[in-house]
């Protein structure tokens, strides 16, 4: 049994229709990339797989370890181990980084009935995984995401999904807007952060973050539908011949699976 | 329109007249002669205009008729033991971290006190009751010079029959090693209402440093009406904080006036906390007299139930040179209703002026609801005044956010409550008054287990 299994799913926003019918499966372990144009419906996919309202679910499901996860409330998904690294995270200000966290991994333990870390084992996780994204102790202290610089929010979302271990990790442009040295830093603590029992969306708009981040599989996604599915090279070929040389090919309804 | 029977505004007043000519002889006993003058004025002010009305633009979106209807004793009933043990649970500042004066009921309260076990260590400051103050012929004639018998009727009847209050005086250069605490405690466990008018005067001499904490509590579920005077004179070059805590019983009725006047270079932070009473009205008025003043107003209120609680700030930028910040949030649920009205005003001479004022109101129910009025008034023309206003529901962003990673919705929504009014808490200077706000404002939107935050 596939970990998550995408059948038929249509999703709309304000409604607008954005996705036509994905179908998707993911095993444990494999890391997934999701490409494609803006407006092609990306971030869309990953807001309906970590339960926002706003996306509409208008057909088709979704089986997450087996079971209906559009059933499920976003915390109850959480919960079960799928965590969104937000495109843009919010800004929470009054509410401090680490308790945050803290609250957040207490209330996951507490879901899958293990016990609650204290204060002292709680720092001890976080100070190790810290050094995954290398983020400065300060931002621990500070509100969440107030004031951070767009490298520094992004570093964040890692640094979260670092601490939470998720089993379905769907990065959402996490790329977007990093120079160099920041994609590179959040690139490694993903790479870290891979294992068999862990699965990855990583969903972008350029090649560029999948030379850091190896994907096993490359989705084109173009208006709302899957039309190419591939190995990692297909990443390569898109970026030499652009998304317009999908679109060609849509045209002429190339499907790979 | 024709046809008028009786004048609203005469409603309520007759008690409060019959009184004053029934203490007049014995407050005139205890009171000097410029005292007395300024209590004649004050039961000749009220006596003449009555008790506001809705039709007073200032009192317009705040309905007193509760207040008026109301027939109160003039004497507070005797206290028992077991009020008092419950009033010493709400205490904050312990006697050893503070100087503390404890007023319950009207009566000073020695046990609860700690003004003469501790020697200060500037001999000249003086902490003492009016009761103190008024045998000791220690009473500054500055009381009633800042809020003045015109100002309005509550504030005309204060000065007209007070018998309990609180002098502060903080000599020049003198820093307090604590913060004052004065309490006002009033227990009214059942039986009629009554009214209390407690006044306090603090006197801040030149360059002193020092923090207050006024604290309102009520023990019982009694009706009364707190009417309250505070005057602070700001010497030149002082720096003190000034905080309000209010925590009535929830059949009070709580007026409140704070009047600030500040010298040159003075540096002042005033906090209202409104957490209690049925209807609370609360105007904090700083008149910033001297040049290079720095004065911050900032405000919490959270009104639940059917709890009215008003707010009328106003800074007069009268010298040129100061700056103001003012800072004010609500929170609402259930049906309750807030007024904020805040009014900056910049006299013609108040160049440079640089004022910043915020207020905002989160709405937890759809019956709750807010009357926000920012107002500038702006006489000079080399000024920069911003002030903005907002009014809604939590961020549903954030709310989703905190979800996707494992929190609760509802756990979300009390967590982003308690960090919107933590905002104000965290400028709180007081540590343990800070500690005991942060509980109570975590535990009243059961964010708990984040009372941590801070």
């Amino acid at each position: 049994m596939a970990l998550l299994e995408i059948r038929n799913l249509q999703a709309r926003v304000e409604g607008k229709e954005i996705l036509k019918g994905i179908d998707l499966s993911i095993n444990a372990g494999e890391i997934h990339a999701i490409m494609g144009p803006n407006g092609s419906g990306k971030s869309t996919l990953a807001q309906v797989l970590a339960g926002h309202k706003a996306y509409e679910v208008t057909g088709g499901e979704i089986l997450y370890k087996g079971e209906n996860l559009l059933e499920m409330s976003p915390e109850e998904r959480a919960c079960a181990g799928i965590f969104l690294a937000f495109q843009y995270p919010v800004e929470i200000p009054g509410v401090n980084n680490s308790y945050f966290l803290k609250a957040a991994l207490n209330a996951i333990r507490k879901y899958r009935g293990e016990p609650e870390l204290d204060a002292m084992d709680f720092l001890k996780l976080v100070r190790q995984r810290m050094k995954l994204v290398e983020m400065d102790e300060g931002l621990l202290n500070r509100a969440v995401n107030e004031g951070f610089s767009g490298g520094e929010k992004k570093r964040n979302e890692i640094f979260h999904m670092a601490v939470l271990n998720p089993t379905l990790a769907v990065l959402d442009e996490t790329d977007s807007g990093l120079d160099i040295d920041a994609l590179r830093i959040v690139a490694n603590g993903v790479n870290a952060l891979r294992s068999n029992e862990r699965a990855m969306i990583v969903v972008t708009h350029y090649q560029r973050l999948l030379n850091y981040i190896i994907p096993d599989f490359v989705h084109v996604l173009v208006q709302g539908r899957i039309v190419r599915s591939g190995g990692k090279d297909l990443a390569l070929e898109l970026e030499s011949k652009g998304y317009s040389w999908v679109d060609e090919v849509t045209g002429k309804t190339v499907t790979v699976r | 329109m024709s046809g008028r029977i009786e004048a609203p505004e005469k409603e309520g007043v007759e008690q409060f007249v019959t009184e004053y000519e029934r203490v007049k002889d014995q407050l005139a006993e205890q009171s000097p002669a410029w005292l007395m003058e300024r209590r004649r004025a004050g039961i000749a002010a009220f006596a003449q205009h009555g008790f506001p009305t809705i039709k007073d633009e200032a009192w317009r979106q705040t309905n007193i008729a509760p207040i008026k209807r109301t027939a109160y004793q003039m004497q507070a009933p005797a206290v028992s033991d077991d009020a008092l043990a419950r009033l010493r649970e709400q205490l904050i500042l312990s006697p050893e971290e503070s100087y503390r004066i404890v007023i319950v009921n009207g009566a000073y309260n020695d046990d609860l006190s700690n003004i003469h076990a501790n020697a200060q260590s500037d001999h000249h400051s003086l902490l003492m009751t009016f009761d103190e103050a008024l045998h000791s012929d220690a009473m500054p004639e500055a009381l009633g010079s800042v809020a003045s018998v015109e100002d309005n009727a509550f504030t005309a009847l204060n000065t007209a029959l007070f018998s309990h209050g609180v002098l502060l005086r903080v000599s020049d250069g003198a820093a307090l090693d604590r913060p004052v605490y004065i309490v006002y405690a009033t227990v009214a466990e059942n039986g009629a209402a009554f009214a209390q008018h407690p006044r306090t005067l603090i006197l801040a001499g030149q360059s002193s440093e020092f923090k207050v904490l006024e604290h309102f509590i009520g023990i019982g579920d009694g009706a009364y009406l707190t009417n309250h005077v505070t005057e602070v004179l700001g010497g030149e070059n002082a720096s003190l904080q000034h905080y309000k805590l209010q925590q009535e019983s929830p059949a009070a009725f709580h007026v409140s006036a704070v009047r600030l006047k500040l010298a040159d270079d003075n540096v002042t932070q005033n906090f209202s906390i409104a957490l209690g009473s049925t209807l609370a009205r609360n105007e904090i008025v700083a008149e910033l007299t001297g040049s290079g003043v720095d004065c911050t107003l900032n405000g919490l209120y959270l009104a639940q139930g059917t709890q009215h609680i008003d707010h009328h700030t106003r800074i007069e930028h009268i010298a040129p040179h100061c700056h103001s910040t003012e800072v004010y949030k609500g929170i609402l649920d259930e049906q309750a209703t807030a007024v904020f009205s805040g009014l900056i005003h910049v006299h013609p001479n108040a160049q440079k002026t640089d004022a910043v004022q915020s207020s905002k109101c989160v709405l937890l129910s759809d019956s709750a609801h807010v009357d926000s009025q920012p107002q500038l008034k702006i006489f000079a023309d080399d000024v920069k005044c911003t002030h903005g206003a907002a009014i809604g529901q939590l961020n549903e962003e954030a709310v989703f956010y905190l979800r996707s990673r494992g929190i609760s919705e509802n756990d979300a929504r009390g967590l982003l409550t308690y960090a919107f009014a933590n905002d104000i808490v965290e400028r709180i200077k007081i540590e343990p008054l800070r500690l005991r706000l942060a509980e109570i404002v975590s535990r009243r939107f059961n964010a708990t287990e984040y009372s941590e935050l801070g």
